[in-house]
């Protein structure tokens, strides 16, 4: 049976049982006292532990006993676990899952998977959210019990609300027969997922190494079906310690679905309508899985000569393209693809005709939780496809051009031309936004984008960073027609995914060469700044540009409008929203963190010189850090 | 995770989506100077003339735009201002207006209340609107702030008269941007394919 992890000394529990041992020393009873049993006394009426259940229990050692186990479960797991493909694990070292630590880095080299050492578990998560957006697949995420969880939660939320795949696994003491009095009951849960089961699309913990086997390939298949979502798996800690049993265990194959497309005869309807519209209007929201849904998109809007609103959480269109934005007039067809949630009170109607009609297309009509509300208001629709928009569109291409005479395509070109005349216009109004503040100190960040851009347009250049807190002025000013070159935000839009998943998106990007850039806001960096040291430790070459408006500047405007709505004035509205006295000096921290940092910068004539020198850093392959003081947005 | 989570919600608000966004601010163009460009008009069933009228304050006009042909908030075409008996370059008739304010006080006031939240330090606008150059009169400003459409309303006991006089005359003191065709970063940018 399995070995108990007596002796074993957890993590977080060390320094304080090292502390209560000092001091047992220091009073030991003059008397004495019953001796502890030399293992925790079971229960009398336990019922048989999962470990006693297993199928795979091993064959009892011959002769006396011995801790050495030559060759544990956790090695099989990482045979498991190489099938899959991960690239990395990210993971904060947590005792509950030292087995498959210890066999990661040595039965399977620390390759393929390579183990991440990341300063918290919501950087280890977040790193893997921001990694499968750049790469398409999941990174695997260690966290250590219900503590690891717990850290990891708010990360794992972000991911569930984008959509992203993250593959987890958490570590356990399932078995309270065996398991250790003190910090490992504090760090074990009867039902471990419980607490995240809301916003995980699967979880599992498999009582045996087939089972294990047969969740981890099926955790993997869960996570990258459309709608894409993070699983969880929860391991027992002695299963990892048990030696391998004889017989061989079974991995089954992975084999992906193929994504659902729609219904055909609703995609010859959704063709019908959008050839006979007079003004469509296309809007992409977290469409692109992969870099063949910018071209499919293209296709598409070409076809038609409509406008595409490729939003702003995937690249979906080329922001320079000619049919790139919201057109003109009212539409009266509008083409959702992938786009979360409708209207609603209060929500913004746009230009829409009162008659237009609604068409959406998205994965999300498939899937759906109930707690957590970020399925948004219900939309009002005409034709709704319950499919994945990537895997719908070549039908609807085909069914667009099958019912296009060539009247209609003569009509369509007027209306393109017309809609290249809006862009263009759009284009130099940015360019007129652009100008407004150009040499004001703090710099404002339509010059910060545009002396980074001026850096960087020739590189095969990522922005592993959002837009929103930015104005969106790199999605105004450069040209974004790649799938890399943009991976939208945090999903559940909370604070602490930025800079881990700048990095975890970097990550991926160094394989390809490319070149990532962060322009990281300053309340976000300070949820879990350590993985700043993550990236200096694994020469992960990332330039983050820090849009240091020192504060939560949002929250600046929320508490003002408060009180100037409340007529107690504005003037307070600093206290408990803004990041000063002292101010934080993040190229210091940079610094301390083992990486290049200059800064703070806040006259724009030093910008291009100091945005030079990060790159020079980052092009050697290593990650950099300026610190540009800048407008609050 | 309650503030961040209402966090979150009120951002999505107020954040335009970034990329192939169109600037809600956009502006009709000189040559598509049709009710196609400005929707609203005809559903509101307002003319083109009185949505002119109502564009610039009474008496004044339109300031003009940094680039020739494409006009900034509230500007309009060359054709409309002709036909209000305007020129392009035109500026507000109250802009050489003397600010008896003080702009010192006015600069305290604008940074303590936080008015570089949404206008940003230079005025230039951000998640509000561009106050340079400042194209209201002393008292449109103070009525505009005491009954605004967007902005939260200062009533005179959050702000006085004289000290919504002092922030005016501290704004008048802000810089003017450059023209983009005297940045060549912009102009590069913008002669890119």
């Amino acid at each position: 049976m399995a070995e108990s992890t007596k002796g074993s000394v957890d993590r977080r529990g060390f320094l304080r049982g090292a502390a209560v041992g000092a001091a047992a020393l220091v009073t030991q009873p003059s008397v004495a006292l019953p001796q502890p049993p030399e293992a925790p006394a079971r229960p009398a009426a336990a019922a048989p532990s999962n470990a006693q259940l297993g199928a795979d229990t091993e064959t009892p050692p011959s002769g006396g006993r011995s801790r050495i186990v030559e060759h544990p479960a956790s090695d099989f797991m990482v045979d498991v676990i190489k099938t899959l493909g991960f690239e990395y694990v990210a993971a904060n070292p947590g005792s509950s899952f030292d087995g498959l630590h210890e066999s990661i880095i040595n039965y399977g080299g620390n390759k393929l998977p390579e183990l991440l050492t990341c300063c918290h578990e919501e950087s280890a998560v977040a790193m893997a959210h921001g990694y499968a957006k750049i790469e398409g697949r999941p990174m695997l995420a260690l966290l250590h019990g219900n503590i690891g969880i717990q850290h990891a939660s708010m990360a794992i939320y972000n991911a569930y609300a984008d959509r992203v795949p993250v593959y987890i696994i958490a570590g356990n003491w399932r078995d309270a027969g065996v398991r250790n009095n003190g910090v490992n009951w504090y760090h074990s849960a009867q039902d471990m997922a419980a607490m995240v089961r809301d916003f995980v699309k699967w979880d599992d913990e498999p009582a045996s190494l087939a089972a294990f086997a047969e969740s981890a390939v099926r955790a993997y298949k869960i996570a990258m079906t459309p709608p894409a979502e993070p699983v969880l798996l929860v391991l027992d800690h002695n299963m990892q310690l048990r030696p391998m049993p004889q017989a061989a265990v079974r991995i089954p194959r992975l084999t992906m679905p193929t994504p659902p497309a729609g219904d055909s005869s609703a995609v010859r309807e959704a063709a019908r309508l959008l050839v006979a519209a007079e003004n469509p209007q296309i809007n992409a929201g977290r469409l692109a899985r992969t870099p063949n849904a910018i071209t499919l998109l293209v296709e598409l809007a070409e076809l038609l000569q409509a406008p595409v609103n490729g939003g702003g959480d995937r690249v979906n269109f080329p922001s320079r393209h000619r049919l790139a934005g919201n057109g003109s007039g009212q539409a009266d067809l509008i083409l959702n693809l992938e786009v979360q949630g409708g209207g609603g009170p209060g929500g913004p109607t746009g230009a829409r005709a009162p008659n237009a009609k609604t068409i959406s297309i998205s994965a999300l009509d498939l899937y759906i939780k109930s707690n957590l509300q970020d399925f948004q208001h219900m939309a009002d629709v005409d034709l709704a496809i319950a499919a994945d928009a990537e895997a719908t569109l070549p039908a609807l291409i085909e069914e667009v051009k099958r019912q296009l005479t060539a009247d209609r395509r003569r009509a369509l070109a007027d209306r393109g031309a017309r809609l290249a005349e809006v862009h263009a216009q759009v284009r130099s109004v940015a360019k007129e936004g652009a100008a407004y503040g150009w040499d004001a100190n703090p710099i404002s960040l339509a010059r910060l984008a545009a002396e980074l851009w001026a850096q960087i347009k020739n590189d095969d250049w990522s922005l592993v960073s959002w837009q929103g807190f930015i104005g969106g002025w790199p999605g105004r000013l450069w040209s974004i027609d790649k799938h890399h070159q943009y991976i939208g935000g945090q999903g559940a839009g909370a604070m602490g995914y930025g800079a881990p998943a700048a990095v975890g998106a970097a990550l991926a990007n160094m394989k390809h060469g490319r070149l990532s850039i962060n322009i990281q806001t300053d309340g976000d960096l300070n949820y879990a700044p350590g993985v700043l040291w993550t990236a200096a430790h694994h020469k992960i070459p990332l330039l983050t540009i820090m849009h240091n408006n020192r504060g939560y500047h949002q929250e600046v405007m929320f508490i003002q409008r408060m009180a100037s709505e409340r007529n107690r004035g504005a003037d307070r509205a600093h206290i408990g929203t803004t990041l000063r006295e002292p101010n934080i000096d993040y190229a210091r921290m940079a610094q301390a963190y083992g990486m290049h940092g200059e800064g703070p910068i806040a006259d724009p004539r030093d910008l291009s010189p100091a945005i030079k020198r990060g790159l020079d850093r980052v092009r050697q392959g290593e990650p950099a850090l300026i610190d540009v003081v800048t407008q609050p947005r | 995770m309650k503030a961040t989570l209402c966090r979150v919600v009120v951002t999505a608000c107020v954040v335009i989506l970034p990329i192939g966004a169109v600037d809600a601010q956009t502006p009709a163009s000189p040559s598509a100077g049709t009710a196609a460009l400005r929707p609203g008009l005809a559903a509101r069933g307002e003319s083109l003339a009185a949505f002119d009228e109502r564009c610039i304050p009474s008496g004044g006009v339109a300031p003009p735009s940094n680039t020739p042909g494409i006009l900034g908030r509230r500007a309009l075409p060359a054709g409309r201002l002709a036909r209000l008996g305007a020129t392009p370059d035109f500026h507000h008739r109250l802009l050489g207006q003397a600010a008896a304010g003080n702009a010192q006080a006015g600069k305290d006031l604008y940074l303590r209340y936080s008015c570089y939240a949404c206008h940003g330090y230079a005025g230039h606008g951000g998640a509000g609107a561009r106050l340079v150059p400042m194209r209201m009169t002393l008292a449109s400003f103070t009525a505009y702030v005491r009954n605004p459409r967007q902005m939260p309303p200062y009533s005179t006991q959050a702000l006085t008269d004289a000290q919504l006089e002092d922030v005016w005359a501290y704004i008048q003191t802000l810089p003017k941007s450059p023209l983009p065709k005297d940045i060549p970063l912009l102009m590069m940018m913008l002669n890119e394919k």
